[in-house]
């Protein structure tokens, strides 16, 4: 069976890949019904992913004296209470709204607001000239946090400089490698080197 | 091969466990290594295992003509035709003390019947079948070679065994004749030698009732003789029939303890040997013990190297475990040998010193009791270190720890506080930032003045592609353009990539379409919902447009129910895209995937970790204008003249800023200060 998915593979990314380069109606059809299968599959795989998340945490609770195991109870329960508000109420509603705007999104924005506290204390202790590159490191962070800070407004134009050419140029670095190992890895999945569907 | 008598499987020679089964394999014929117990072909000289010589330490290779044994495979000793033996002298009449001996029996009867006699039934009743077997043997002892000697008694002690326990065999060779033992243990060229040369040498007298006062006060009192009971009849000396022969192999005889020690052998079979006895006959092991007194007990010698006091010196040399002064000297030299073996390791003890290449592998495995005598250095010095490290007192957790720790955590504690307060007391001050924040020629700017740009009532796509986690900086970028966009009487169509993306548009919607009070769900703005693929579905939102069943987040109706907005359908109609990306790979997937083909304006608003990304995909022109973080919202607030939760929040982000960077260079002031005591110290 592996080389017929292996065939199968090849012939949908060489197709795909053509209806990217070339104008034609037979391979806009065709691309069209991949990326609609492609789109169905994703969403299923939501769906997957959503039935292992309960079933691992349900293991966890029937093991009982597992590490986690209350964690793993709490979550059972608000995610039954949350399936079946959905489903009773319906989407959107009252009682899922305020749900959403009362727990989820106040418990979400706090988890990511004691990011500041550790970086604070991470700002006194890694933040350190220790060699030339942590120096470097040190001054740039420096003239970012003194201009975008509009107290003291002294380093605006230093800031924007040291975003717009070294960071830009880095970050336009980073783009092209990310791209090019895409490519490398579409080519092995394309030329049936790579077949983790297969594993 | 051996075949495991568990499981029948073959196992290769040598073997001591079943490879399948585990069971311990029984060899089934050959000779057993006395030093490793390997079990070994019966053809084999040396251990196949551990390289010890396996011939000359079993009875097999005393043949039926110890004269002229057969060359033995292997082994490098000389071998020199045998003369006949000459018989010992008969002893005429019993010694003195064999009589002393025979006092320590007190039972011992006195009517003893004539030698010449058979013994009768009563007589041999007490007596075990094999010693019975040995009494019977003939002709006498006497009349007989040492070769014939040897073979008998190893035929008594054979067929002796039967009747011995598993856990006594070997002792009888040992104990009940040692002479002979010693005898069939000895190799064979010890037993080729004449007789005249095998004389005992006096150099080790036994003891004698000749010297008793000399002896006496050395030996113990247990050993001492046993003085008779006045009830007891006189003892009779004993003929020399009642002598048993084992008995009389012991004694030694009368020429031998009154005649000076014979010259050494060597000085007269081997030209050009010295005279003087070789370094292993004149120097004992283990005189250096000076290293022994600091190892550890389980690391000294097994075997103590002190001879016991109480052992009276005249002790015959077999008795003491050593190889008496005659049959050594016996021993060929190495001289003697060069042109047989050169090579090899040099036997250093034992009766074959000088000898080489008799045990191929190191001496250690043939004696594995015994240490070197003068033990290297870096031995005695690793023990004496693993003693120190294991008699060091183990070091408990000094209190300075305790104090650091206490010390690290009331300074997080400080540093929160300090954060907490630089971020509450400017919610308190409005004013605090906002006539710091600078607008003019920022990308703020530039969206600010693409939204203003648009044209009445025409179609914004309007992308809610951040998560609650990021809501804090997103929401207020997307408060202040979805208020401007509904002041420009602009039609909203609100989609997401992320599944949480649509419950958070509804909401900033309906908030700003409350505040504007004159925008209506369906007519003015719509939300579509999540849109699953990821990629894929980005890719065919670009080629394809929205399709006309899409289905609406709210009141679940195709997109083509909405008449004011089903223009969507098609790219064309779409004067902007507004993408709020919460992090940069929604960003780059909108970029990649719908921007080229689409041929749609995109605009964004961006945390600021997104920032760098939207940089430069605006610095390609793929991104028309855009606005990050808390900064670019409160620069939209102050642009659009509509100041709120932004600008009071970079007040508070900014006194944030100014904490941390007061802790970077506090941290930098205090490292440098802590480098330069050390180094001054």
């Amino acid at each position: 069976m592996r080389w017929l998915l292996t065939t199968i593979v090849i012939a949908v990314g060489f197709i795909t890949l053509l209806d990217y380069f070339f104008e034609s109606p037979l391979l806009d059809a065709v691309g069209f019904a991949f990326r609609e299968w492609t789109i169905i599959l994703t969403a299923f795989a939501l769906f997957v992913g959503v039935i292992n998340l309960l079933q691992v945490h349900l293991t966890r609770v029937l093991r009982r004296h597992e590490t986690g195991a209350g964690y793993s109870v709490l979550l059972l329960l608000t995610a039954g209470i949350v399936t079946a508000t959905g489903l009773w109420f319906g989407l959107p509603s009252e009682p899922m709204t305020w749900l959403f705007d009362n727990i989820y999104m106040p418990l979400q924005s706090t988890f990511f607001a004691l990011v500041a506290f550790f970086l604070a204390t991470a700002a006194y202790r890694a933040l350190r000239a220790r060699t030339l590159e942590t120096a470097w490191m040190l001054i740039i962070a420096l003239i970012v946090f003194l201009g975008q800070t509009p107290l003291l407004g002294i380093l605006n134009e230093a800031r924007e400089w040291v975003l717009n050419v070294p960071t830009t140029a880095g970050v336009r670095g980073i783009l092209i490698g990310v791209a090019l190992g895409t490519l490398a890895t579409a080519l092995r999945l394309l030329l049936g080197w790579d077949r983790p569907y297969s594993n | 091969m051996i075949q495991c008598t568990h499981c029948g499987t073959k196992n290769r020679d040598g073997s001591k466990y079943c490879s399948d089964c585990g069971a311990r394999l029984v060899p089934q014929a050959g000779l057993v290594c006395p030093m490793c117990s390997t079990p070994n072909p019966v053809e084999n000289v040396f251990c196949s295992k551990c390289g010890a010589r396996l011939v000359p330490l079993t009875a097999a290779t005393i043949t039926d003509k110890p004269a002229a044994p057969a060359p033995i495979k292997g082994i490098s000793l000389p071998s020199k035709p045998a003369e006949p033996p000459a018989p010992p002298p008969p002893s005429a009449k019993t010694e003195d003390w064999l009589e002393q001996l025979r006092t320590q029996i007190p039972d011992q009867p006195t009517d003893e019947p004539s030698p010449a006699e058979p013994p009768t039934h009563e007589e041999t009743e007490g007596i075990p079948d094999w010693l019975a077997r040995l009494r019977a043997a003939e002709p006498p002892l006497d009349e007989l070679s040492p070769g014939e000697k040897a073979r008998q008694a190893a035929a008594a002690i054979q067929i002796g065994d039967e009747d011995v326990p598993d856990w006594l065999r070997p002792a009888p060779a040992e104990t009940e004749s040692p002479r002979v033992a010693d005898t069939a243990r000895m190799p064979d060229w010890v037993l080729e030698v004449p007789a005249a040369q095998a004389a005992p040498s006096s150099a080790a007298p036994t003891p004698s009732a000749q010297e008793p006062d000399t002896a006496e006060p050395q030996v113990p009192a247990w050993f001492k003789p046993i003085e008779p009971s006045p009830d007891l009849p006189p003892p009779v000396p004993a003929t020399e029939d009642e002598i048993p022969d084992w008995l009389k192999a012991l004694k030694p005889s009368d020429e031998a303890l009154r005649a000076p020690a014979p010259p050494l052998p060597s000085e007269t079979l081997v030209e050009g040997i010295p005279a003087e006895k070789p370094a292993w006959l004149t120097t004992t092991p283990y005189t250096d013990i000076s290293e022994d007194e600091f190892l550890p007990d389980w690391l000294r010698t097994p075997i103590p190297p002190q001879p016991t006091p109480t052992t009276p010196e005249g002790v015959a040399p077999e008795f003491r475990g050593e190889l008496p002064d005659w049959i050594a000297a016996l021993k060929p030299a190495e001289a003697a040998i060069p042109h047989i073996v050169e090579t090899g390791p040099v036997e250093t003890t034992g009766p074959l010193a000088g000898l080489r290449s008799v045990l191929p592998l190191a001496a250690v495995i043939a004696e594995p009791h015994r240490l070197s005598p003068a033990p290297d250095k870096p031995p005695a010095e690793h023990a004496r270190l693993f003693e120190a490290i294991v008699a060091a007192p183990v070091a408990a957790h000094p209190p300075r720890a305790r104090a650091s720790t206490r010390g690290n955590t009331l300074f997080r504690a400080l540093v929160y506080i300090l954060l907490t307060l630089a971020i509450v007391i400017p919610f308190f001050v409005p004013d605090l930032a906002n006539t710091s924040i600078r607008t003019f020629g920022t990308p703020t700017a530039d969206l600010y003045d693409t939204v203003a740009t648009l044209p009445f009532d025409s179609l914004v796509v309007l992308a809610f592609d951040y998560d609650p986690g990021s809501s804090g900086e997103m929401e207020v970028q997307a408060n202040v353009l979805v208020r401007h966009l509904m002041q420009r009487r602009t039609r909203i169509v609100a989609i997401s990539t992320l599944e949480t993306g649509p419950q958070i548009a509804q909401r900033v919607l309906d908030t700003a379409a409350r505040a504007t009070g004159n925008y209506v769900y369906g007519t003015d703005y719509v939300n579509l919902g999540y849109l699953a693929g990821h990629e894929a579905g980005l890719r065919q939102l670009a080629l394809a447009g929205f399709a006309p069943t899409t289905i609406d987040y709210v009141q679940r109706r195709p997109l083509t129910q909405y008449p004011n907005l089903s223009a969507v359908q098609s790219w064309r109609n779409v004067a902007l895209v507004i993408q709020l990306a919460g992090t940069p790979e929604v960003l780059q997937k909108w970029m990649e995937q719908v921007q080229p083909r689409a041929g749609v304006k995109i605009v964004a608003a961006v945390s600021a970790a997104a920032e760098p990304r939207a940089r430069a995909y605006r610095e390609a022109k793929q991104l028309q204008a855009f606005m990050s973080g808390l900064m670019g919202a409160a620069q939209y607030e102050i642009l659009s003249n509509q100041p709120g939760l932004a600008v009071i929040s970079v007040g508070a982000q900014s006194t944030a800023s100014v904490v941390l960077i007061a802790l970077i260079i506090m941290g930098n002031l205090f490292w440098l200060s802590s480098r330069n005591r050390g180094k001054t110290k």
